[in-house]
């Protein structure tokens, strides 16, 4: 009886003490400057993400690294760059740890340089 | 008698003050953007991966001691230390570490610094003019 007490007010306490919440960091057209460049090839949407780990809330461990969100982002795809770039925030909270997650959404591409001088003409 | 009391109460604050290490530290990524600077000319070489940072401190956490920190310092200091023009995909992290006397707060950019490749092409003017 009193097992049965414990065990259920531990399942409320993992019920009642998580929670989630995902907010916008960014947006932007690429994650490279693409002046002078054209897409070559378009591979498709992708995602990449970084996870930190705080505990009490309060002490973090490492850093959401957005840098290597977009690296693992790209390499699932084997692209150049990231181009249409969302970038999310997502925190959760279980009982006395947080997660810290950057996810990065975005198309990866190949491109090609083309040599143009400052008129815009091919050289 | 009080005296004493009030000295070992002021070195047990000074203690704490000296010796107590982070109480709290944060960091969350601010954003990404393809060049921290606008970009002058198309052409431009990698000279690697650099990270600038931009420092601040609040005494007591509402004081400032010293000026905010700022972005663009950040940008500068990143690009300094390869010696280039530019930092391209460039990512912004913002971070805060708080102690018992006070709040640091942190910039970090992160991205590839370049060099502007310049051609005498790009300056047909200039050719003229010589």
């Amino acid at each position: 009886m009193r097992k049965g007490f414990i065990y259920t007010a531990l399942i409320a306490a993992v019920i009642l003490f998580n929670a989630c919440s995902t907010a916008p960091i960014c947006v932007t057209p690429s994650v490279t400057p693409m002046q002078g460049k054209f897409t070559a090839e378009n591979l498709g949407k992708t995602e990449g993400s970084d996870t930190a780990v705080s505990v009490l809330g309060l002490f973090m461990i490492g850093r959401p690294d957005l840098d290597l969100a977009i690296k693992n982002a790209i390499m699932k795809k084997g692209g150049d760059t990231l181009i249409n770039v969302s970038c999310y925030e997502t925190w959760g909270y279980f009982l006395f740890v947080s997660t810290t997650t950057v996810t990065v959404e975005g198309e990866a591409v190949k491109f090609i340089v083309e040599d143009t001088d400052t008129k815009g003409k091919k050289r | 008698m009080k005296h004493p009391r009030f000295f070992l109460f002021l070195l047990i604050a000074a203690g704490l003050m000296f010796f107590s290490g982070c109480i709290s530290f944060r960091a969350h990524p601010v954003g990404v953007v393809p060049s921290a600077k606008h970009m002058t000319l198309p052409d431009y070489e990698v000279l690697g991966e650099a990270e600038g940072m931009s420092s601040s401190f609040m005494m007591f956490w509402v004081f400032p001691v010293t000026p905010a920190a700022d972005n663009s310092e950040a940008i500068d200091n990143a690009i300094k230390s390869k010696g280039g023009d530019n930092l391209i995909e460039a990512v912004f992290t913002r971070e805060s570490k708080v102690y018992i006397i006070g709040t640091v707060n942190n910039i970090y950019v992160k991205g590839k610094v370049i060099r502007y490749q310049r051609d005498d092409r790009d300056y047909p003017d200039v050719k003229k003019r010589k």
